[in-house]
């Protein structure tokens, strides 16, 4: 493909265009402003396969295709759509016993050696990523991972891992954990069973998760480059998730580790990682994430949307607070409702006002709603439920109030900074890149240090205007959607103009590189 | 600035470290690593400047080093008793089985209500939904043959539409479900319509039986498939109650036609099937719809995978059903094309042997129940057992199943045994009203049909057991398995009734449904040892 129009494979997973949220929404502003100038092939990883576009697709989308993982009988006729299903019938009658235990096995072997070591050499489990997908593309995946013989390696190996370690026996593995356990590979990895169409000019993924396993993939056959852009910080997220889920300890573990191993590879394969804020670097490097390879691309919003009006009439007189959140616990609602009663006190006629969806989390709106009762906050701490349009919000209020607990780079913030209206948020995730400077940050789960943030705004007029304007002027420089869009577009066009150097010619790994001489031997042809 | 009359509770920073980890704890219990507890610690506000002034450390990773050491102190210290190198598991004691078993066995019997209610019609009004006592040699082997066809060239379809009518309704995606199921009708309606004409077709080049006998049997051969198909969506969408209500009315339509409107058997009949097919198809559809319609399930874009997927999927299915049904009515074909005397016509029904048969086929109903509790029990366990048994002792997990298998033979042994006694002295019972009722004298009359009876009833226990052992491989998805066991029993009873029947007489062609059924039940049977020997994996492939 020309590098003058860079062929983009562009990896998401549980977002666009199945799923809507803040990852999708970024993700069609981006396909769509870089219509005429990047072309873009979708892999989009779903938990099911009863799925349909939310959003209506620019024509710069050449093609999608959709991996559910979980769902439907024969994969492949999802994950490779190029070839007739007769090409699969042929990949299974290859898939052997023999040739699972002659060239699979020694590779599966490395790999599970390394999803109980996830934090070892990354080179080498990069190769072997390469080496299961290499494997794929010429024997079935479900038929391979279906041999008993694989089933008893990965059995013993969980034994002897757990005779090995010292774990109290409640961390002892049981059946249930190596089924689901090898379940989980045979779901998760289903990626690595993609073929890569070799027109790529440069692999993104939205996440450094399972769908970037076609990056490694690309970038070891190809050399196609690859960068990843990063919301939160998968890992990160990951660990939380699973952490507190209701599973046995070990297949916490092993899930937490598939998912590291996949991690470091894909940020140790990048050759640009783009998070929407600097906030997540400590974790990024933590899992082999270079340093010179960090360039933080922010989101952006649309200034001629989102821009500053006076205040409606009904709020004219009134000083009001915005906030814009669904109500669930990671936005911390609760706190903000205590800093409205201190708030309250000092300003008796202040109204709070939070738009957002109020369906994510029945329960925990059940609980705000009862503490506003407690503090008799009725006639101050509103619901506004799902607003339609958002750039009418932020203009209603005279600042913007975030307490959330945890946050990548929210378009909250920018969105009201865009609205001229300062926000006071919490010192969480990258608020502090927008912030700083013209807007109030204050601790986390801190009601005090959040309402002496409003109050300072609301009763301090030319600092209150002064914040508004700097913050108008801060999203025009920095955190417009041109801006970003242009960010990404340059970044392909630089990724795509780089000489293509296959990572397959540096393997190490033995197994690896025994069954690429197979190949080699063989002149396996497949389309 | 407001007053800092709320004032935050001072704690010392080993305090802040303590409650931090009861915090952590209480999140996410023993750790899986360092990194998780760094990532709760994060999620819960802190900060790397928040570690620093509250809890003295530089950052949250070193805060989370401390934290973690400290649970996992917690966790060893608590560590509990090992379990006993011997324990096996225990899943409720006899009552909670003796419940379940008299559960589902009556949901089993629920299917075969169907069947009985034709036999209880037989003796009351003496016709039912596709037999009748006056029948002539003729008119049995003319109806005879449109059942056996019927079910043959249906069986396929059955088994294909009971397996991906159960996926998607075991999703609860009753609108895919729908479609799976009109789609393989769409396909096995022409083919049943085809079938009957290239039969009449091919009776005209080769003339096996008179024209109009043709004819009354494919009209018959395609009314019975369309009943066949019908029921086979409420049977795979646990709708079973239905298929007993259609009968029960088509049946009564019989009654209606021959006994007040005067439509003669055939039309009666006709009628009485198209009726049943019509309220069992009606259902289905209507159930289906307001499903979909409720759920709201037609909102969004879902569709069938590509034909040529969904034949791989499901041709094994389609093989077995056809096999197995050939299997079942082989030794009729055999024996009524055999001598002496010969046959009329190439095939010609024969009164004491289908009547050994029939007596025979009600052992097979009050045994085949059971299936239904030892399938249920079989999934119930599976998931408790595999979160009890630790993978150091994974031998305990298989030899726990093993053992189960081997009470459920037990058991079919012993409920076979008792349904095959209480069968034969059920119905010899009624010998006493064989000078009243000439019907009884008629049926007792010929020594054949005792011989069948007894030989058939113990083909149909082998052929149960294979059945058991097939429902286990069926549920985690070995359809192979049982798909290569039922071809290769077809053909031992193909090839030993027709010697049989042949050499000895007609009436022993029934030794090739023992021959077959007992190649059924070995073959399975060692593929069952096998599959229990390794459930663990077994269970983990059935993706």
């Amino acid at each position: 493909m020309s590098k003058e129009k860079p062929f983009v494979l562009f990896e998401t997973e549980g977002s666009y265009p199945y799923s809507g949220g803040g990852v999708s929404t970024w993700s069609h502003i981006l396909c769509t402003e870089l219509r005429g100038k990047v072309d873009f092939e979708l892999l989009a990883i779903t938990g099911n396969p009863y799925v349909e576009s939310r959003y209506r697709l620019p024509d710069n989308i050449i093609k999608i295709t959709h991996i559910p993982l979980w769902g439907v009988d024969e994969p492949s006729d999802y994950y490779d759509d190029r070839h007739p299903f007769s090409h699969q019938i042929e990949k299974k009658a290859r898939a052997t016993k023999r040739a699972t235990q002659v060239y699979f096995r020694p590779i599966f072997e490395d790999f599970i050696k390394y999803l109980f070591d996830p934090y070892g050499d990354v080179a080498r489990i990069s190769d072997i990523l390469y080496g299961l997908w290499k494997y794929f593309q010429i024997y079935d995946y479900k038929q391979t991972l279906r041999q008993p013989l694989l089933w008893s390696e990965f059995k013993q190996s969980l034994t002897n891992y757990f005779e090995e370690s010292k774990m109290a026996f409640s961390e002892q593995p049981r059946v249930f954990d190596i089924t689901f356990g090898m379940r989980w590979l045979y779901h998760f990895l289903m990626p690595l069973a993609t073929p890569i169409d070799e027109e790529i000019d440069v692999t993104h993924a939205t996440l450094a998760g399972f769908p970037a396993l076609a990056s490694i993939a690309a970038k070891y056959e190809y050399g196609i480059p690859s960068m990843v852009t990063d919301h939160g910080v998968y890992m990160r997220e990951r660990l939380i998730n699973v952490g507190q889920a209701d599973m046995p300890f070990f297949s916490k573990r092993l899930l937490v580790n598939l998912s590291a191993m996949v991690s470091r590879s894909v940020y140790y394969t990048a050759d640009q990682i783009s998070p929407v804020t600097t906030a997540n670097k400590e974790w990024e490097k933590r899992f082999e994430a270079a340093d010179e390879n960090i360039v933080p691309i922010y989101n952006g919003v649309n200034t001629d949307l989102f821009k500053p009006t006076p205040k409606p009439s009904h709020t004219r007189d009134t000083p009001t607070v915005i906030a814009v959140a669904q109500v669930f616990p990671l936005k911390d609602i609760e706190t903000m409702i205590r800093s409205a009663d201190l708030v309250r006190k000092e300003i008796p006629e202040v109204q709070f006002k939070v738009y957002g969806s109020l369906e994510v989390d029945q329960e925990y709106v059940q609980k705000c709603r009862d503490l506003i009762k407690e503090l008799d906050l009725g006639e101050t701490f509103h619901f506004g439920g799902f607003h339609d349009q958002p750039s009418m919000i932020f203009n209603e209020g005279d600042i913007s109030i975030l307490t959330s607990i945890s946050e990548g780079f929210p378009y909250t913030v920018i969105e009201s900074m865009s609205c001229a209206r300062p926000v006071v948020a919490t010192d969480v995730g990258g608020i502090k890149d927008a912030l700083e400077g013209c807007g109030i940050l204050c601790k986390p789960r801190d009601p005090q240090d959040i309402a002496n943030g409003v109050v300072k705004l609301l009763n301090d007029d030319d600092l209150r205007l002064e914040y508004g304007r700097k913050s108008r002027e801060r999203v025009l420089l920095t955190f417009t959607t041109e801006k970003s869009v242009d960010a990404y577009y340059d970044s392909y066009m630089r990724l795509s103009a780089k000489k293509r150097d296959p990572w397959k010619k540096r393997i190490q790994v033995k197994s690896v590189l025994n069954f690429l001489e197979y190949l080699e031997e063989e002149e396996f042809r497949y389309a | 600035m407001l007053d800092s009359q709320v004032q935050t509770e001072e704690v010392t920073e080993s305090e802040a470290i303590g409650l931090i980890t009861e915090k952590v704890y209480d999140l996410i219990g023993n750790p899986i690593s360092k990194w998780a507890v760094a990532a709760t610690i994060e999620s819960l506000g802190v900060r790397d400047v928040d570690a620093q002034t509250d809890y003295g450390y530089d950052s949250v990773f070193d805060l989370a080093d401390e934290v973690y050491k400290r649970i996992k102190k917690k966790v060893y210290d608590n560590v509990e008793k090992d379990e006993d190198e011997h324990d096996e598991f225990h899943f409720g004691g006899f009552r909670r089985t003796l419940k379940l078993f008299a559960k589902f066995y009556s949901a089993g019997m629920v299917f075969s209500l169907p069947m009985i209610s034709q036999v209880v019609a037989i003796i009351i009004f003496e016709y039912a939904l596709w037999a009748w006592f006056d029948f002539n040699e003729a008119q049995a082997t003319l109806v005879a043959l449109g059942t056996i066809v019927s079910f043959i060239l249906t069986g396929g379809f059955i088994q294909t539409l009971g397996r991906l009518v159960s996926k998607y309704k075991g999703e609860e995606n009753y609108y895919l479900a729908a479609k799976a199921s009109w789609s393989i009708l769409k396909i096995a309606i022409p083919f049943i319509l085809l079938s009957a004409v290239a039969i009449f077709c091919l009776n005209l080049i080769l003339p096996f039986y008179p024209h109009q006998l043709i004819i009354l049997a494919m009209v018959y051969m395609v009314l019975i498939s369309l009943l066949l198909l019908s029921a086979a969506v409420l049977f795979a969408s646990e709708q079973r109650t239905m298929i007993l209500v259609g009968i029960f009315l088509g049946t009564v339509v019989v009654i209606f036609g021959m006994d007040f409107a005067g439509f003669g058997i055939y039309f009666s009949q006709w009628l009485g099937i198209s009726t049943a097919t019509a309220i069992m198809g009606g259902y289905a559809y209507l159930y289906y719809r307001l499903k979909i319609r409720t759920l709201r399930q037609e909102l969004f874009k879902q569709s069938l995978p590509e034909a040529e997927v969904g034949y791989y999927n499901t041709y094994r299915y389609f093989i077995y059903g056809f096999c197995y049904f050939t299997f079942l009515f082989m030794d009729r074909i055999l024996a009524w094309s055999a001598g002496p005397p010969p046959p009329e016509y190439i095939i010609w029904f024969n009164t004491p042997y289908e009547l050994g048969m029939d007596w025979a086929l009600i052992s097979l109903v009050i045994t085949i129940a059971m299936l239904e509790y030892s399938i249920y029990s079989f999934s119930l366990n599976l998931i408790p057992a595999q979160k009890k048994a630790v993978v150091s002792k994974i031998k305990l997990f298989n030899r726990f199943f093993r053992r189960f298998y081997i009470k459920q033979i037990l058991l079919l042994l012993f409920i076979g045994g008792i349904s095959i006694l209480l069968t034969y002295y059920g119905v010899l019972s009624l010998r006493v009203f064989e000078n009243d009722v000439p019907e009884i004298a008629d049926f007792f009359a010929n020594p054949m049909t005792f011989k069948v009876f007894w030989l058939a009833s113990i083909g149909y226990l082998f052929l149960i057991y294979g059945l058991l052992n097939s429902l286990f491989f069926f549920t985690l998805n070995r359809p192979e398995m049982v798909m290569y066991c039922m071809i290769g029993a077809l053909f031992v009873n193909f090839v030993t009734g027709y010697l049989c029947s042949r050499i000895f007489g007609l009436e022993y062609a029934v030794i090739g449904l023992i021959v077959g059924s007992l190649v059924f039940a070995i073959s399975t049977g060692i593929l069952a040892r096998r599959f229990f020997k390794h459930l663990d994996y077994f269970y983990y492939s059935a993706f």
